[in-house]
């Protein structure tokens, strides 16, 4: 399998698509900047909701059973899965109660940790994406590359080969106006057909057992409420503990996330309308050994926003497929190693630890300590590290061999000055692939500071 | 076997979080009522929406017949009269016989419990529609508003919802929009294409909504 620094090189061999991609994200990262700095309050409101978050967690327990109970009183049936392939048999069984085929689903990060779509496909049920940006990536037959703009790795000609082939649309220069009113007759039928919706879930109150969902499009909404039944999928963490803790997490989601300051729709379902159902599935699926993890515990406040991956120097420039898990960018690199520490233990390194994430976190997750965690624990396991771990050793042998050190550093600086291009650049000198090595600058800087006390 | 339910609740309880305080922040600065009006506008305007400020339902009604070609409406509000309203029908009707017609809607229009300044987002519930799906499935929807109920924040805006009893409610903050191609911004994904709010002043409106 290939790893992220592969695959983030294939990302940039194509030099116009990734520059593309890189300031298309920081225009968005631009913008949440612009929304932000409208609020005094900003820091405020993060600290309030970091401390809700840590509050839940400390007493997840109480408030899942209080949420359990309101969310029944409320008419709502209520489901609990311990892994993905349960929340899938879930799933399939409450429609296959129903002989529902045909499903529409909004963004749900949740059903594409579990595999869901695959799982109900094999099944024979079609599951259609009503989310526009991953309508696109279904019909590309490719994964989300961003939990908010799944398809911003995708150029507007694409989207129209894409559509002309799938749609049936004229071709038309990647019109935007043109193609999203395609999708758009394209997926009311599917509304208007559909025997079940299925969405996640991006806020759930204890106090009051309902459960909230933000979109700009208005898909989760069209497709519930014109289906007879709803399956709203949520992880145990989702949870706020009173309604009006909502009102600091819609301050801070779409102006972290887009930029905007509410999402179109932030909408708020307590009870079914008459003559439907809603199911509610709640999913641990590692969130529990998370939870027990005590360094890694505050990732579980994420709401999901995206910001870090926008915000990310890595990120915007080797893609969200480079990175190989369900969520990619820092958050993902900090959630995929704890529920496959092998096959995502290249992640964690896959960043500059520059911190740029933890500071726009609008949950104040310390995302790139827990990276530097990830790091230290995935080097303890045997068999990591490879070339690194052997050079890390031998630097560390001739730091603590100070004449070696000087010696060193002097043939260094001699051959570089004496040796021909050819020989300083070549394959194993990754770092000189893309860059000039800094000027040479003649003595180092103790031979500099004795000249200097011999001069005075 | 135990259950699954009880396997997660054994899952929390081994990972023992040592307790953490609800931070209780009671509010959070505001702005300054004066400025409200005039924030919410901005917001409103820059999310898409068309506002007007105007006198009476009347005025609304020629305002919408005026701007659109109406076959077929949705419409409660005594006083106005849209072509087409299919207002009356309960919601079996309405669902039952009138589904292809709810998908022909040209406008609906609801009435909007209060607007929220920093966003630009109302408050619609389904107090005031007997289908959920009515201000989603329409190509026009156009929100009547008392502009005196106006809240400044989001806390304040639940602190309105405190005792609320609604099965469905939501903050509406413009119409449906999608930038998924290319970040370009095109209003009417899903959900209507236009979306007017319509200020009016107090009275206008019954009370309470």
């Amino acid at each position: 399998m290939k790893g992220h620094a592969q695959k983030a090189a294939e990302f940039l061999a194509d030099e116009p698509r990734s520059a593309w991609h890189d300031e298309t994200l920081w225009m968005v990262r631009s913008k949440r900047d612009v929304a932000v700095h409208k609020i005094p309050e900003w820091e405020s409101l993060r600290e309030a909701a970091s401390q809700i978050k840590e509050h839940v967690l400390s007493n997840l327990e109480s408030y899942l059973m209080q949420f359990e109970q309101q969310a029944l009183n409320n008419g709502i049936k209520v489901h609990w899965a311990v892994d993905a392939a349960e929340h899938n048999r879930i799933c399939h069984q409450l429609l296959a109660e129903r002989n529902a085929t045909r499903v529409v689903k909004s963004k749900s990060m949740l059903t594409e940790e579990c595999g869901l779509n695959g799982y109900l496909a094999q099944k024979g049920i079609e599951v259609i994406d009503s989310d526009l940006g991953e309508r696109i990536v279904q019909l590309a037959e490719e994964e989300p590359s961003h939990i908010v703009l799944p398809a911003i790795h995708k150029k507007r000609q694409e989207v129209d080969d894409l559509f002309v082939k799938h749609l049936q649309t004229e071709p038309s220069n990647g019109d935007a106006v043109y193609l999203t009113k395609a999708a758009r007759r394209h997926l009311r039928k599917k509304f208007l057909g559909a025997d079940a919706a299925i969405t996640g879930v991006n806020f759930a109150v204890a106090q009051t057992g309902e459960i909230v969902i933000c979109t700009n499009e208005g898909n989760a909404d069209m497709g519930v409420h014109l289906a007879p039944v709803h399956i709203a999928s949520m992880g145990i963490e989702k949870l706020v503990p009173h309604r009006r803790d909502l009102g600091v997490f819609l301050r801070l989601l779409a102006r972290s996330a887009t930029g905007q300051s509410v999402t179109t729709y932030s909408s708020h379902f307590r009870t079914p309308e008459p003559g439907r159902e809603i199911h509610l599935i709640l999913v641990d699926n590692g969130r529990t050994q998370q939870l027990a993890r005590e360094k890694y515990r505050k990732s579980l406040a994420c709401i999901r926003c995206g910001a870090c991956m926008n915000t990310c120097p890595i990120y915007r420039r080797s893609g969200g497929h480079s990175y190989g898990a369900v969520i990619p960018g820092p958050i993902g690199a900090i959630l995929s190693p704890g529920i496959d520490m092998k096959k995502h233990a290249d992640l964690p390194f896959a960043t500059t630890l520059c911190g740029s994430c933890s500071d726009v976190c609008p949950v104040k997750i310390n995302i790139h300590e827990q990276l530097y965690f990830w790091r230290q624990d995935i080097m303890a396991q045997p068999g990591q590290g490879g070339v690194k771990k052997v050079a890390s050793k031998m630097a560390g042998w001739l730091f603590v061999h100070p004449a070696l050190y000087r010696l060193g550093g002097k043939v260094a600086r001699m051959a570089l000055k004496v040796l021909p291009r050819w020989m300083v650049y070549h394959r194993f000198n990754a770092w000189g692939r893309a860059r000039e090595l800094p000027h040479n600058p003649g003595p180092s800087f103790q031979e500099w500071y004795r000249n200097r006390e011999k001069r005075s | 076997m135990s259950s699954s339910r009880d396997r997660i609740f054994q899952g929390i309880r081994a990972a023992s979080v040592p307790p953490v305080n609800h931070p209780q922040q009671g509010s959070f600065e505001g702005l300054m009522p004066m400025l409200a009006a005039d924030r919410f506008s901005t917001e409103a305007v820059m999310a898409g929406t068309e506002l007007h400020r105007v006198e009476s339902l009347e005025q609304v009604q020629a305002m919408l017949v005026e701007t659109e070609q109406i076959e077929c409406s949705w419409c409660r509000l005594a006083g106005m009269e849209l072509p087409g309203n299919l207002g009356s029908a309960d919601a079996q009707t309405l669902e039952r016989a009138e589904v292809q017609a709810l998908e022909r809607l040209d406008v609906v229009v609801v009435p909007a419990a209060f607007a929220v300044a920093e966003n630009g987002s109302v408050w619609v519930s389904d107090h005031h529609m007997p289908l959920r799906v009515l201000p989603f499935i329409t190509r026009h929807l156009a929100v009547v508003l008392c502009e005196t109920e106006l809240v400044e924040n989001m806390h304040l805006a639940y602190g309105r919802l405190e005792q609320a009893s609604y099965g469905f409610g939501m903050f509406l903050g413009g119409p449906s929009k999608t930038a998924d191609i290319e970040q370009s911004l095109v209003l009417g994904a899903h959900g209507p294409e236009r979306y007017s709010l319509f200020m009016v002043p107090e009275g206008v409106l019954p009370v309470p909504l």
